[in-house]
Formats: C-alpha cells, sequence, structure tokens
C-alpha cells in the first residue's frame, strides 16, 4: 500500500472508548485514529474527507481543553444537512468512524451503557454546517470549514475533465492525482485558518 | 497514551482491495488498499465475535467471489436478511461497509455517474446464511454461513461479565473477563475454516 507521506505525518486523534475497554480490546480503551486510517475507509483523500477529519480534530480539542481525553460514546454530532445531500454522507461517515457516534447504525449498548446509535441527526437547525456536543457537560461547539482560501493548481479542472473522458494519457493521469493530493496537503497546513471552532 | 492491544489483531489475515476512486484522485498509487482486523476493530470501537464474524466473512466471500484477482471497493453488494436497526446486523454492515466500501445511503454519491457508494448495502433480503456478497459488475453471488456453537463461551466468562457490568468485580476479575473474552476471539480466528461456510448461489 503506497501513499503520499503526509497521510503519516499528519496530528492523529486520541481517544477513550469504554467499550473497547470493557471487552479488553484497547488498553485503559485508548484509540487512535489517524488521517491514513480515515483514507482507506473513506476510499479516498479530498477536501471533503480532510475537511471532516481536520473538523473533528479541532472540535475534540476545543470540547475537551480540560485535559481529559475524548470519549466515544460521549459526543453527539448534529448536522445542518440532509443525510443524502451533497457529500454529508462523506462528511459523517468520517465523523462517526472516529467518534464512534452513529445515527442509526453501530452498537445499541450492553444494558444501558457503551451505546452508539442515536448519537448523530441530521436537518438540525443549528448556526454552522456541524456542532459538536459533549454529552457529559453540554459543552457544544460550532465548527465552520471554509478551504476557499487554499486555491488548488488551475490545471486540476483541465485534467479532471481529460480523465472524465477517458482522453488523459497516464502522465496526466499521475499529475492529476498529484496536484489533487497537493491540495490536500496544503488544506492540512492551513489547518488553523480553514477549521473555524466556537463554542455555543 | 500508547494504544495497547492483543498481539492478534494484527498477525490475522489481511484483506487487500483496489478501489479505483483512490487511484483516480492520487490517493494510493495503483489504487491498491489494505485492511486488517486493528483496523475495523478500532472503528468498531471493540472486538468481538460478531466484529471477528463480519471480518472473517468478508475475507472469505472476497476470496472466493474474486479468486487470485483483488476485489474491486464499489463492485460488491452487500445483503443482509434482518431489519439494519437489529444491533448485529447494524455492527456486522458497518464492519462490512468499512472494507467494501458499499454504503446504504452515507457515502460519496459519485462523480458523473462514476464510483458511487451509495445503494450497495440491503437490508431485509430473504436468502439463507448471514450475509450475501454480489460482485456488480459479473452478477456472481455468495451467501455466507457463520455458526460458532462448536467454540463455546467459558461458564466463567458470562459470570464475570455480569459482575463487571454491575461494577461488582475486581480489577482482577476484570482482567480476567477480558483476556477471556479476546481468547474467545482468538479462537474463533483459529477455527475460520470450520466456522464459516461460504457458498456460491
Amino acid at each position: 500500500m503506497n501513499y503520499p507521506t503526509f497521510f503519516d505525518n499528519t496530528p492523529t486523534i486520541t481517544l477513550q472508548d469504554p467499550l473497547s475497554d470493557f471487552l479488553g480490546t484497547f488498553e485503559n480503551g485508548i484509540v487512535q485514529f489517524s488521517y491514513l486510517d480515515i483514507v482507506k475507509s473513506a476510499g479516498h483523500s479530498c477536501p471533503t474527507v480532510s475537511g471532516a477529519y481536520l473538523t473533528t480534530l479541532k472540535a475534540l480539542e476545543a470540547l475537551y481543553n480540560d485535559g481529559s481525553t475524548p470519549m466515544r460514546g460521549n459526543i453527539f454530532v448534529s448536522f445542518k444537512s440532509d443525510a443524502l445531500e451533497g457529500v454529508a454522507g462523506v462528511i459523517a461517515n468520517v465523523v462517526s468512524q472516529i467518534t464512534g457516534a452513529t445515527e442509526h447504525s453501530g452498537f445499541k449498548g450492553l444494558n444501558g451503557n457503551f451505546a452508539r446509535n442515536n448519537l448523530m441527526d441530521f436537518n438540525a437547525e443549528i448556526g454552522s454546517e456541524v456542532i459538536f456536543k459533549r454529552l457529559d457537560t453540554g459543552k457544544t461547539v460550532e465548527v465552520t470549514y471554509d478551504p476557499s482560501s487554499v486555491g488548488g493548481n488551475p490545471k486540476m479542472q483541465e485534467l479532471m475533465g481529460k480523465l472524465m473522458q477517458n482522453v488523459a494519457t497516464p502522465e496526466e493521469k499521475k499529475e492529476f492525482g498529484e496536484l489533487w493530493q497537493n491540495r490536500v496537503e496544503a488544506i492540512f497546513k492551513q489547518a488553523d485558518k480553514v477549521v473555524t471552532v466556537k463554542e455555543v | 497514551m500508547i494504544m495497547n492491544y492483543p498481539t492478534f489483531f494484527k498477525t490475522r489475515p489481511s484483506i487487500q482491495l483496489k478501489d479505483p476512486l483512490q487511484k483516480f484522485l492520487g490517493t494510493f498509487h495503483d489504487g491498491i488498499i489494505e485492511f486488517n482486523y486493528l483496523d475495523i476493530v478500532k472503528n468498531a470501537g471493540h472486538s468481538c465475535p460478531d466484529v471477528t464474524g463480519a471480518y472473517l466473512m468478508t475475507l472469505k466471500a472476497l476470496n472466493k467471489l474474486y479468486k487470485d484477482e483483488l476485489p474491486m471497493r464499489g463492485n460488491i453488494k452487500v445483503s443482509f436478511n434482518k431489519e439494519y436497526s437489529d444491533d448485529i446486523t447494524s455492527v456486522m454492515a458497518d464492519v462490512v461497509s468499512h472494507i467494501t466500501g458499499a454504503t446504504l445511503s452515507l457515502g460519496f454519491r459519485g462523480v458523473e455517474g462514476k464510483f458511487n457508494r451509495t445503494g450497495l448495502i440491503e437490508f431485509n433480503v430473504p436468502f439463507e446464511g448471514n450475509i450475501k456478497f454480489e460482485r456488480v459488475d459479473n452478477g456472481k453471488a455468495v451467501t455466507t454461513h457463520y455458526d460458532l456453537s462448536s467454540i463455546p463461551i467459558d461458564p466463567k466468562q458470562n459470570v464475570l461479565m455480569s459482575k463487571v457490568l454491575s461494577n461488582e468485580a475486581t480489577v482482577g476479575e476484570e482482567i480476567d473477563f477480558e483476556v477471556l473474552w479476546q481468547r474467545r476471539v482468538e479462537k474463533i480466528f483459529n477455527h475460520a475454516s470450520e466456522l464459516i461456510q461460504v457458498k456460491s448461489i
């Protein structure tokens, strides 16, 4: 499995999962996700997937700035858009993979503990595209992701058109992939500018 | 903080697939992607017989459907015979989705008709077995059958589990429970070929 090196150099996200602790899966329930984990599951790396990753990272940093470790199953996520709209599902899958929160799927719990469903909703009346809420403290943050300041190479559009029409040469295909991932890498480098977190 | 886990999570057969979307977007060179049991456990938040079963059923179904070729993400349709709201079904569906890329509705919707990952999982489909896998390109389909009855639960495990759940377990008992639980999961891996049948349909 070969991939751009920045997949391994981006900040990881560490959480605690009480279910995994209970079942002897991870010692003290400590589980860590990297951008590579998310990309594998999503099937691709793109500004939407990296945005969802950074959104989750920054939201958890803000929610757990009291020194505690983010807790899977203790995080409720609401989206403004409908689950079937545009890229909402792609974003939701990334957030779900990291936080464990699901709308309907996932573990339904044991004696009232460890449930992972009913932790996500869509079509929420909220001030930003997505909000994250800690269920133990009620602390809530709005997150906005806007990568428009990170311009892509103008050649990308032209190359993408060629690829979609199956008229691109192998070199053009390779170049397109590289330019595409360069932009994703640039988004990671500008993470503090493209993601805004506000406590509400 | 370091992530520690039983060693068998990483030593079990991994699953390699091709993902045309990956290749298109320069994500993985050649579009080859690999999942191991640890990847799945992280996402599921735990390792248990259902998660293991779903992992092994996917592995064996893809072997049968693709023989020596690499399975293709986005080209695999998955069916379950129960409701999405059924606990075991949704845990298993998440595992299969993670590996094959197939989703019910929450996935990539495609670029100009290509690479769509939605509408590839169905529920409430009548068939015999646990999971049905179908290749979209040639219609070849298999059902997988998972039978755990030959791997009994250590009677101590259930006693310890209720103690842990009611917060009456000592630290030692908690650890005993965790070890017994994961030992059974490891046994399932060791006996995978007896526990899982894959049938062409």
